[in-house]
């Protein structure tokens, strides 16, 4: 990369060297946050978020009747797959030929089955208020890992809630690369092109608002909002430059945007037409551009009446791009230090089979996440559920062990990457304590 | 009671023995263990085991005296009744059992209570193991139904075709007496025979509710328990209730201890003696702090601050200099008296009222995200009641009770004031609403509205989170579960969930006699070409359709192009797959980019954006529409039920109207007396609710309003969290301050233009933004206010800040919103007015789902339902707006213009005067141009003046601009302009 020395240098006109020493002090960086170094298995998340509560029973969960009244369970087909014999449900083909990569957390509990707060508590840790959400959490500990772009993406971003840096220093909010619903294809990060200005005229404009910036910054004892500014214009500038080029597909071969199904958008029932291959495919792309926390948007699992039509859509939806995301990120050896983190804010409770009803609604007792890559067991299962799947019984992990087990293979203590903040100290775990999930490291 | 013969109910449709002993709780579960352990050895009884444990670490809360969540652990009755959720606490096994569940997850006793020891846990755990035995036997409580029972099943089922709106067959089922007294075809009900009363034989046989009305009405089918419950009530002769039990207020005052009330916001304020302006107050803790106040800011720092604070836009350059230039010792004072008479200060202090009321030009919810079309009537109520001063308490009687103020019903003609308080009463209409869809209009939907209202109300006017409350008693804040029905029985009289009117059908149509005669005159030609207009539109509509087509697929049948045109007709979920195919290739071709579009098809399009902007134009030539958006009451209240867990269809106690137990006190009651006594019916409940918040003893209404607007004038409330005054919120940083303003915004007669004048009087609102070394250490976030926050403009200051310094702001007022347009990258900006310009931002179209989006960017918020604090971001997509933005860059261009304008006219005027002076004296060649450039630039965009680095700084990057640009001044100055636009000396008001 060009540092900002050379770019003053080299610059035709500049107005830049006017405030040369501003420019050459170290720009505030990403703190450490105080976190003991441990040993980091992954470097960087990619959160597969399926908003509405996917139905673990149809899709990771098997559970066939048992006894001889019928009961709540699968009314989906399951086989097991792979070496590890894991059961995958018909409706995820594709993925399940990755079932030896999975590891699967199948006595996932949290606190409420109503979407919003569980869909907050799950990005932030709390159901009530906002806070800091987990991408920006993990930004905070960890600083980015590349300068050009930001350290924290959520595409096809929900409400700003959950990708908010809230009380944290703003430049570890995410970035949202098309909002809710929006259509994929369109979707970039607004006015990223600026081609009204030749390159270098553009740098110098920015070099000598930065100067003001700096002047006004240097009267006010650091004041962290204008340090703020200052770090936000400059990653936009560099956005400028790095990110039309990552969000142009045109340059992927024919085969991988099919692998990706990029383009296809099905519409059914609670199923939205929002190009989710193509989020995959940014996904992998920004991973390998170093981003660091990525959240990969899929809305519509709420599928309350027509369960079977609309789970079958959401299925058919995410099951390709996420097996070609897997079979991308082991093949160019990033799969290692990459977590894939997959679930919603809840589960559902399964039906009961031929009972002639195809409705289900919120079940935040018992369902599944699984992970897969950075560090985690491949072809493994942790936890169970109840035979009805009503509940967790076993391995119980709540959203707060979650958060911990993540951070953990971060690199981060959950315990020790705090934010002072309003007259008392936060951390993405919340007051409650949180234990990290040993159980499912390699 | 009520809660065990639910369970009751439901248990006896459910013949397995999981069903009876959920219904038996306590009793069976003592069977249960004796059958299955065979006990020999006495188990350990609740008396001996754990009476004193409970008495001990839970009686503080769960006492006969004190029932948090109605909940008494004193005595095995108790325990056996349970709480007000409704679930067992002792239960089949241990895991099941709630009040293990609750010791055994940390949730109880609660943080800062004294936790069980090992042994108590122990022993807790032993007891209900083992059967939760006691000395006393259960009651056989001998399980009732009464009229309560039923009424909740009758209102959810049967209200809308035999209540208050349709009686088919003349039957009313709101009570029993009507129920008895039945219709044309004979009684309802029979009491002492389920069997023969036809109510019971139409539901069963399903010709009840009937399937084709299902959806019409919104209801469904009672289940087989509601249906068993009605069954056991008239077989039992239909029992009534108890006189008292709707009106007793007890169980909520148990629920709430004495302590409570002790919260400092649940006190009325306290005078104090001690000081008596707010610099004393201040000083006092910076000098117990060793700090001082900032030394007072510059006078362009305070012109600036003071205009964009109370206005939201920056000083023309002419009130700029006159205020620079004045030589009035009494100039500061004299500019917050003539900004507080601008009418622009509405339309800035207005906003913030409008975020607290979740404002929106839509109803959201649903896709469609359907038009507010008269939701501005509202707006510019709250504008001019900014404007007029209105005093605050006025202000929210006319905003919650305005259509019990005066009986317009029965007026003898109806008065500007009247429909003013109508239209006020739109305050509680604001929140998202979809009930007025196809399919979202159950009673699930509708609570979601009354809930968004309650949440408005209550976290906006009264700092307290009540939503909490809605589905149990409140964790942390004493707000039983109860006192959430109470409060939403007060607005039960209008927001009734069993008497509904959509946003299709509630408007009224009251109007001023010459209001009527004004439309009747001015709006039947307007409306008749707005007819022609659309129909115009609509064909060129299918022409470019079929245009489109015909392009991009020569190879389709014109009678697919025709089909295609139909599909569209159809809803998306009911086309076949023909159509969907039809339709998704339509699409496609529509959203190709304009280089490959014909010129037919690009014609098509303006013209069809023209008659928009036509259609538009014509529409403001109009007078106003007669509509209301407003609530009003229906005088006939259906009961309301506690609604346990918060479900629709668990109803629990019936409540009266009431406000916050914790809240109230002798010295200011809440008496409901309905208003019109010989005049039209209304509850009054309100009109008492309103009454009771102004009040000058409510601890909270003026508290939380001072707060508010403090927090708008210096970036941070006394209190931080503006929406929370209970238990979980931070203390104020000056309490002795908060209550003196409380007392004091009372006393001069609830003026808010009184607080703006006591608050930007002070020293403290006029220190400096500079911050001293030690108060950096000592105070980093400046809650002693040793210094005046730097605050980022929000988005409409900014916007609007814009427009005037590019000299584009349309200044025009009120009425119907500016329109927005959503070009193809999903950008959403505000369409020209005809002059070329654009409003101020407060009087854009705010549809959910097409915010603005440099709204959007500087942190507008989502209205979910409203937004009593934003959030102020500081993120790279805000620098890329202003980076690269078109529109901006345009006003950038504009800016320049107007600079050049007056560096020419400044030029111009200082040749005339030094023509006598002669000729060699003037110097006009570049550099002096330059430095009058970059100070008009500086004045307009800043409103000050450039220090001498800046200036240098200025001429040296307009000269390299100039280079840079290859001669073109034009583009310099503008670069420049755009530059300083970005800067965060124009982001940022010191």
């Amino acid at each position: 990369m060009i540092s900002r020395r050379s770019m003053l240098q080299t610059a035709s006109c500049g107005f830049g060297f006017l405030s040369l020493q501003a420019l050459l002090q170290q720009s505030a960086g990403a703190s450490t946050a105080g976190t003991t170094p441990q040993l980091a298995r992954a470097k960087r998340v990619i959160f597969l978020c399926m908003s509405g509560g996917p139905a673990q029973m149809d899709t990771f969960d098997y559970k066939p009747q048992t006894g001889n009244k019928k009961h709540p369970g699968s009314v989906f087909e399951f086989q097991q797959r792979g070496e590890s014999g894991l059961w995958v449900s018909e409706l995820m083909p594709e993925t399940a030929k990755h079932a030896d990569r999975l590891c699967v957390i199948n006595g996932m509990y949290c606190d409420t089955g109503n979407h919003a707060q569980s869909f907050l508590q799950l990005h932030t840790g709390e159901k009530l208020r906002k806070r800091p959400s987990m991408g920006s959490w993990i930004s905070y500990g960890l600083g980015s890992e590349n300068t050009d772009l930001p350290s924290f993406v959520s595409l096809n971003a929900a409400k700003p809630s959950v990708y908010s840096s809230e009380f944290l220093p703003t430049e570890f909010a995410g970035t949202p690369i098309g909002t809710n619903g929006e259509d994929m294809s369109l979707a970039t990060i607004r006015d990223i092109s600026g081609n009204h200005l030749p390159a270098e005229v553009k740098r110098s404009q920015l070099d000598f608002v930065q100067s003001m910036n700096r002047d006004h910054l240097s009267d006010r004892n650091g004041d962290a909002a204008l340090e703020g500014v200052i770090e936000s214009m400059e990653l936009a500038f560099r956005m400028q430059a790095a990110a039309p080029e990552l969000l142009d597909l045109s340059n992927e071969t024919e085969a991988t945007l099919r692998r990706y199904r990029v383009g296809k958008k099905l519409s059914v029932g609670t199923c939205r037409p929002t190009d989710f291959g193509r989020q995959c495919l940014l996904a992998r792309r920004l991973a390998e551009a170093g981003v660091r926390f990525i959240e990969v948007n899929h809305g519509g699992w709420d599928q309350h009446k027509n369960h079977r039509r609309d789970l079958t859509a959401n299925c058919e939806t995410v099951d390709a791009p996420i097996a070609a995301l897997l079979e991308d990120l082991a093949a160019r050896g990033l799969l290692d230090d990459t977590l894939l983190v997959w679930g919603g804010e809840f589960g559902r409770p399964g039906l009961v089979p031929d009972d002639g009803k195809d409705e289900t609604g919120h079940n935040s007792k018992g369902f599944t996440f699984w992970l897969a890559g950075g560090g985690v067991k491949a072809g493994h299962v942790h936890g169970r559920t109840s035979e009805t799947g009503d509940r967790a019984v076993e391995g119980k992990v709540h959203f707060r062990d979650l958060h911990a087990t993540i951070l953990h293979l971060m690199g981060l203590r959950h315990d020790q990457l705090t934010y002072h903040h309003g007259g008392r100290t936060h951390r993405l775990t919340g007051p409650e304590e949180a234990n990290v999930v040993h159980e499912l490291f390699a | 009671m009520r809660q065990a013969a639910f369970q009751f109910a439901a248990g006896v449709s459910n013949t397995d023995l999981v069903g009876l002993l959920r219904s038996f709780p306590a009793a069976c579960v003592v069977l249960l263990f004796a059958m299955a352990s065979g006990v020999t050895a006495t188990p350990p009884m609740f008396e001996d085991a754990v009476e004193a444990v409970l008495a001990k670490k839970c009686g503080k809360c769960h006492s006969a005296e004190v029932q948090k969540g109605e909940l008494d652990l004193s005595s095995m009755s108790g325990v056996r009744r349970g709480g007000e959720s409704g679930d067992p606490l002792l239960a089949e096994s241990i895991e099941e059992s709630r009040l293990w569940s609750v010791i055994a997850d940390g949730e109880m006793p609660p943080d800062g209570e004294p936790p069980l020891d090992a042994n108590e846990r122990k022993s807790i755990h032993t007891w209900i193991e083992a059967g939760g035995h006691s000395k006393v036997a259960a009651e056989s409580n001998p399980e009732t139904v009464d009229t309560h029972d039923v009424l909740p099943i009758i209102l959810l089922r049967c209200n809308t075709c035999h209540g208050p709106r349709i009686r088919q067959a003349g039957v009313d089922l709101r009570s029993r007496a009507t129920m008895i007294a039945g219709g044309k075809n004979g009684p309802a009900m029979i009491p002492g025979d389920a069997d023969a009363s036809p109510m019971i034989r139409r539901i069963e046989s399903h010709a009840c509710p009937p399937s084709e009305s299902l959806l019409k009405f919104f209801v469904r089918r009672p289940t087989n328990a509601e249906v068993q419950t009605l069954r056991q009530w008239i077989d039992a002769g239909a029992p009534r209730a108890g006189a008292s039990e709707a009106a007793d207020p007890e169980p909520s005052s148990r629920a709430v201890a004495d302590e409570d009330r002790q919260h400092w916001s649940f006190q009325p304020p306290v005078a104090t003696t001690r000081f008596h302006s707010i610099d004393a107050f201040i000083l006092d803790r910076l000098a117990e702090n060793d700090l001082s106040l900032a030394p007072t800011a510059d006078r362009d720092t305070l012109i600036r601050r003071a205009h964009i604070d109370l206005i939201g836009l920056p000083p023309s350059p002419d009130e700029y200099l006159s205020w620079r230039d004045s030589d009035d010792p009494n100039w500061y004072a004299q500019m917050i008296d003539r900004l507080l008479a601008s009418n622009h200060y509405g339309e800035r202090w207005g906003r913030y009222w409008l975020d607290l009321a979740g404002y929106a030009d839509s109803e959201g919810g649903i896709s469609a995200d359907p038009i507010r079309k008269v939701a501005w009537k509202y707006r510019d109520y709250v504008i001019r009641a900014f404007n007029d001063d209105k005093p605050y308490d006025q202000f929210l009687l006319e905003q919650l009770a305005g259509d019990e103020l005066v009986d317009y019903q029965n007026a003898d003609t109806i008065t500007d004031a009247i429909v003013d308080q109508l239209i006020a009463t739109g305050f509680l209409r604001m929140g998202i609403d979809e009930t007025g869809s196809r399919t979202m209009n159950f009673v699930p939907e509708r609570l979601k509205v009354i809930s968004d209202a309650i949440t408005v109300v209550s976290e906006g006017l009264m700092g307290l989170t009540m939503e909490c409350a809605r589905c149990h008693s409140h964790k942390y804040d004493p707000i039983p579960h109860r006192d959430y029905y109470r409060l939403k029985a007060v607005f039960q009289g209008a927001l009734d969930e069993h008497d509904w009117d959509s946003f299709k059908t509630r408007t009224l149509n009251v109007a001023t006699p010459e209001h009527r005669r004004k439309v009747a005159e001015k709006n039947p030609p307007l409306e008749k070409q707005i007819k022609q207009l659309q129909s115009r539109q609509k064909q060129w509509t299918a022409d470019l359709q079929l245009q489109l087509l015909r392009d991009h697929y020569p190879d389709q049948s014109e009678d697919d192009n025709l089909a295609t045109l139909n599909a569209l007709k159809k809803a998306d979920n009911n086309r076949t797959l023909k159509q969907k195919i039809l339709v998704e290739r339509l699409v496609k071709a529509e959203l190709l980019p304009d280089p490959l579009q014909s010129k037919h098809v690009l014609a098509l399009r303006q013209q069809i954006e023209d008659a928009n902007r036509q259609i538009d134009r014509v529409r403001r030539k109009m007078a106003p529409p007669l509509a209301i958006r407003a609530l009003w009451d229906l005088g006939r209240p259906s009961p309301t039920y506690v609604l346990r867990r918060g479900e629709h269809d668990k109803p629990g106690d019936p409540v009266a109207a009431g406000v916050p137990a914790v809240l109230t006190d002798q010295r200011n009651p809440f008496v409901v007396t309905p208003p019109f006594p010989d005049g039209t019916d209304k509850t009054g409940r309100r009109l008492a609710f309103a009454r009771w918040l102004t009040d000058p003893n409510h601890p909270l209404t003026a508290r939380v309003m001072v707060n508010r607007i403090w927090h708008h004038h210096f970036g941070t409330g006394l209190v931080k969290d503006l929406e929370n005054f209970g238990v979980q919120g931070e203390r104020p940083s000056h309490p002795e301050l908060l209550d003196w303003l409380a007392i004091e915004f009372i006393q001069r007669g609830w003026s808010i233009k009184e607080m703006h004048r006591l608050i930007m009087n002070s020293r403290v609102y006029q220190q400096s933004s500079r911050v001293s070394e030690r108060a950096h250490q000592v105070d980093p976030q400046n809650r002693l206010l040793s210094h005046m926050n730097l605050r980022r403009m929000d988005a409409e200051a900014l916007r609007d800040s814009l427009l005037a310094i590019a000299g584009r702001l349309d200044t025009t007022p009120g009425g119907l919103p500016d329109t927005v347009s959503i070009d193809r990258d999903g950008l959403v900006s505000a369409n020209a007015t005809e002059g070329g310009g654009w409003r101020r931002s407060v009087y854009l179209q705010y549809r959910r789902t097409e915010i603005p989006t440099m709204m959007d960017t500087f942190d507008y918020p989502q209205m979910g339902p409203n937004c009593l604090s934003r959030n102020v971001s500081t993120v790279s997509p805000q620098a890329l707006m202003l980076m690269n933005n078109g529109r901006v860059r345009k006003l950038a261009a504009a800016m320049a213009d107007r600079v050049e304008t007056i560096v020419c006219n400044e030029a111009g005027n200082d040749e005339a005067g030094n023509d006598e002076a002669g000729h060699d004296e003037a110097r006009h060649d570049e550099d002096s141009v330059d430095e009058a450039t970059v100070e008009t630039v500086y004045q307009l965009a800043l409103s000050r003046s450039p220090s001498d680095r800046e200036r240098t700084l200025g001429t040296e990057a307009l000269q390299q601009l100039r280079s840079a640009w290859g001669n073109n001044p034009a583009k310099a100055l503008e670069t420049y302009c755009h530059t300083i636009l970005n800067s965060a000396s124009f982001l940022y008001v010191d």
